[in-house]
């Protein structure tokens, strides 16, 4: 029997991470001879946005989703760590993080009855902008457009004026500068053709944040083991490759930025060390709201040596 | 608001329902009343959201010139959402009454009375079977919400209070249908066009 | 996949037939199709749509909209509108019925919406035209066709979805509009002219004293528009000035109507209880269709009914022009049961590869789509400007769609038209941003 999987991701087709998942979707269609045939129904057909995925698995509503981890915080506020303004400072410090983390997103995938199958970050974060500054105070009540409450904070702390609004919004409000900057990923800035309204790119690395594809237990059980055994492998093996995809997707972001007009500005030792010191408290503050975050990013920073 | 709920022109409240049997009577009254009340909680929903973000368009655009107005309202946009979805099911109940909702009439208008009439019993039980169900629905997900401490992502709001508000404008359109499922099998007026707002010459 | 389209098309149909009201007809054939096909607990899936759908942020901007229609509706400001455009219009053959276009392409340069645009110009025109023994049917046949301009003139909500999920440049999909939206417009004047001409019964005799009236006094008469012209900069100045997002200039749109309402001496009580009862009425009745259409939207979404034909289309091998004939009716189909929003999403990843190899600019694509959402607002049954026009003239839907069909046949026409001449889109994007 065929077992048919829909699976709800609200990014575009073209966007990487649903690249890879029709790239994983025909790899398990090809080792389980079909018996396992998984559709992505991209850009958000299905009717689910992004926060609601964790729940929307949960409940069966959709056998599998691309989970948004810092999406999910209103349910489960242990999925906001990885946006620690500065806690993992590239794809290597992450993987590092991961090690320590993925226990935890396991653990909370189990209560909300689904599966972790792969965990897939986004490229770093970039500040895009206007104008040009070698310092902090160059970016004071710059009007910067953010995604969510944790990065309003951040940006808040260094002294530029972040603003939360939806996507759609925030294109014609480049245009008519009603925002000046966007702080958000190269992919998403070459999304949003940002070469059309911004000049400046600066590399900041200030949070991330991870896709996980999640089954639903029911629908995972209801599979045989071997079917079991062949995603799961699948996924473990597919893994690195779509790590290496976001790595290539920043690359080839940047890249097109560049060509659209825009320029890459080096963040300088002494505005990094400002911006961080400035946003350090984010990270006491996250540590006691959520408890349960502490022994991991402890262990992660002894790890690292910044303990 | 009560008393503005009384107020508009004299004569204008006498029930269409007087036909009913007592009990029945006052039942429909009490679906009516509230009815009406909850258009004008949607109209406050409608305004408090414009105000809102006139605030927001302000205060962003002050904070060009006077640093200490603070550059946004965070939760503008988020607050909107919720008393635009307030205003959307408070709305419902009374829209129905006025006969607001659209409808393909093609059919209900060259029938027979008898089947007429048993068209619109039968269009208005459909219509609260399906909202009773939709509003159960709804009650178990505000009550998920609730007891898992659901927030949201923008703002640490607690989910259950807006979703609640919008399952209590469901509850009060299902009530409506039920409402008209009656008034329609005893033959009474289905529709108040005197709660509608008067028309311009 | 037979079986699905054929249970869609009775369940649906038999419903509307009974009189079953069109929002929860279509909420109601969404959840017996999932009931039927899929197994889903819906007592879970149903609120969360709700939910979703009712706080959708990018509609927040209809019932601000609608809030200023019927201020303006309910204040003195449409009457001194007419009597600024009446000695002008007066000049065209067919009079005043110009004023439905014409207000229709201006109002889409301040909302991304049909639906607003169509509510606040009808709101402020028809009765006037009504009272002033116009024709009914082109009155309300011009103010559906032109009411659709709201898509094609920037700002653009659908624009904004199809730059989102497509990876096109939103700053050439709004000017790649306004090219084919003027001509659209001026293809909708055309008609009411050629119309007229041919029945001149449908323009009251009264009327052709306008276009005698003395240059001076026509002059004299653009003081009137003056507080139209307010509100324009109210809503343009405020969006294009940088102070406010698309959706938040509506807000300073309504702020704008109600100063001119005050100043005007027309703020009372009572004008104020109608304007709010006013604008729940019609907030609810759209809110109710956006609800089941979106659930519908999505029941077709899981039941892969568009990507099922859109697949069959893309099997076909046709010409570029075939194809594009064949989108058309795929779309003419889809758009009568479905919102155009949905019908955007579910086709675009099957549709948009297609197209661009069959050698079409993406740009271009863009607005054919924006004209077959257009399309999709003024047929039957699923149609949001009929839907709109029925809220304001309580008129049949049947009749509505049947006075609107010239102008789809237009629409129809234009697409065909932007066809063969793809430059009438993309030449001022390529001009602006080569
Ligand atoms: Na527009
Ligand atoms: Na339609």
């Amino acid at each position: 029997a065929t077992t048919n999987w829909d699976m709800s991701t609200v990014w575009p087709d073209g966007n990487f991470h649903t690249q890879n998942a029709m790239a994983f979707a025909e790899e398990v269609k090809k080792q389980t001879n079909g018996a396992v045939n998984i559709t992505v129904k991209a850009g958000g057909q299905l009717g689910f946005k992004g926060p609601e995925h964790l729940r929307a698995v949960r409940d069966g509503l959709v056998p599998l989703a691309d989970v948004l981890n810092i999406q999910q915080v209103g349910d489960e506020p242990f999925m906001g760590v990885e946006s620690i303004p500065f806690l993992a400072g590239s794809m290597d410090e992450l993987k590092v993080l991961h090690k320590y983390v993925r226990p935890e997103y396991e653990k909370i995938a189990a209560r909300n009855n689904q599966k972790i199958l792969y965990i897939v970050p986004w490229p770093t974060q970039y500040l895009h902008l206007k104008v040009k500054t070698s310092d902090v105070a160059g970016l004071k009540n710059i009007k910067i457009r953010v995604p969510d409450k944790n990065a309003v904070d951040m940006l808040n702390a260094i002294g530029m004026a972040a603003v939360m609004i939806p996507w759609g919004e925030t294109i014609p409000a480049l245009a008519s500068g009603a925002v000046a900057g966007v702080s958000t990923s190269s992919v998403s800035g070459v999304d949003g053709k940002f070469w059309e309204f911004l000049k400046y790119v600066y590399p900041t690395n200030h949070v991330w944040s991870s896709q996980m594809l999640n089954v639903n237990l029911d629908s995972w059980k209801a599979l045989t083991p071997e079917q079991q055994k062949i995603v799961s492998d699948v996924a473990a093996k597919m893994e690195p490759t779509f790590w290496a995809n976001s790595l290539k997707a920043d690359v080839d972001s940047l890249n097109r930025l560049k060509e659209g007009g825009m320029e890459v500005v080096p963040v300088s030792d002494a505005m990094m060390t400002e911006i961080r010191a400035k946003t350090a408290p984010q990270m006491e503050a996250f540590l006691k709201r959520v408890p349960a975050a502490d022994a991991p990013v402890k262990a992660y920073l002894a790890e690292m040596k910044r303990g | 608001m009560a008393e503005i709920v009384e107020a508009p022109s004299p004569g204008e409240r006498a029930s269409l329902n007087a036909a009913a049997p007592a009990p029945l009577r006052i039942m429909l009254d009490v679906i009516d009343r509230l009815g009406r009340l909850d258009g004008w909680i949607g109209g406050g929903c409608l305004l408090t959201l414009t105000a809102l973000m006139l605030a927001e368009v302000t205060t962003r655009a002050l904070s060009n010139v006077l640093p200490f107005f603070p550059p946004t309202i965070s939760i503008a946009w988020e607050y909107s959402s919720y008393l635009m979805a307030a205003s959307f099911t408070f709305g419902a109940a009374m829209t129905l009454r006025v006969g607001g909702h659209i409808r393909v009439v093609l059919l209900l208008k060259n029938v027979p009375a008898p089947l007429q009439r048993a068209l619109e019993v039968l269009a208005a039980a459909a219509g609260f079977a399906f909202m009773a169900f939709l509003t159960s629905a709804m009650t178990k997900f505000a009550w998920s919400s609730f007891v898992r401490g659901q927030v949201s992502t923008s703002s640490d709001t607690p989910l259950w209070f807006p979703q609640a508000v919008v399952t209590f404008g469901m509850l009060l359109l299902t009530l409506q249908f039920l409402a008209r499922a009656i008034q329609a099998a005893l033959g009474l007026p289905l529709e108040d066009h005197r709660m509608k707002a008067s028309p311009v010459e | 996949m037979t079986i699905e389209v054929i249970a869609l098309f009775v369940i649906l149909f038999a419903l509307l037939a009974g009189g079953l009201w069109i929002g929860l007809t279509l909420a109601f054939t969404a959840t017996l199709l999932l009931a039927m096909f899929r197994s889903i607990p819906l007592d879970k899936l149903l609120p969360q749509y709700a939910w979703n759908i009712l706080t959708t942020q990018e509609l927040l901007a209809l019932p601000l909209f609608i809030l200023m229609g019927e201020l303006l509706f309910r204040t003195r400001l449409s009457r001194s509108l007419f009597q600024g455009l009446a000695p002008w219009a007066g000049l065209l053959p067919g009079r005043l019925l110009h004023v439905n276009v014409i207000g229709c392409t201006i109002f889409a340069a301040i909302s991304g919406s049909s639906a607003a645009t169509t509510q606040v110009i009808g709101r402020m025109s028809l009765n006037e035209l009504l009272r002033r023994g116009y024709s009914r049917d082109i009155a309300i046949g011009s103010l559906a066709g032109a009411g659709t301009l709201g898509f094609l003139i920037p700002p653009s909500n659908i624009m904004i979805i199809y730059g989102v999920l497509g990876d096109v440049s939103i700053l050439k999909l709004f000017t790649a509009g306004v090219l084919p939206g003027l001509l659209l417009a001026g293809t909708f004047m055309g008609w009411v002219m050629l119309h007229t001409t041919l029945k001149p019964a449908m323009v009251p005799k009264a009327e052709a004293q306008l276009s005698l009236v003395p240059w001076a006094e026509r002059f004299a008469a653009l003081k009137d528009l003056a507080p139209a012209l307010f509100l324009i900069a109210c809503v343009l100045g405020s969006m294009y000035g940088g102070l406010a997002t698309p959706s938040e200039a509506a807000a300073v749109g309504v702020l704008g109507a109600a100063l001119v309402a005050y100043f005007q001496g027309a703020m009372s009580q009572q004008v104020v209880r109608d304007v709010m009862i006013g604008s729940v009425i019609t907030c609810s009745m759209i809110a109710l269709i956006v609800l089941g259409a979106s659930i519908l939207g999505n029941a077709a979404a899981f039941l892969g009914i568009p990507q099922a034909v859109a697949a069959f289309v893309k099997g076909l091998g046709l010409s570029p022009f075939m194809l594009i004939a064949v989108l058309i009716v795929f779309y003419l189909i889809l758009g009568c049961f479905l919102d155009g929003f949905s019908m955007i999403v579910m086709t675009l990843p099957i549709v948009l590869p297609i197209v661009k190899g069959a050698g079409f600019d993406e740009v271009w694509f863009g607005i054919f789509l924006v004209l077959a959402v257009e399309m999709a607002q003024i047929t039957p049954p699923v149609g949001f400007n009929l839907f709109v026009i029925q809220g304001l003239t309580e008129d049949g839907l049947g009749y509505i769609a049947r006075v609107t069909a010239p102008y789809l046949i237009i629409m129809i026409a234009f697409v065909l038209l932007l066809t063969l001449f793809p430059g009438i889109v993309t030449i001022l994007p390529r001009l602006l941003y080569g």
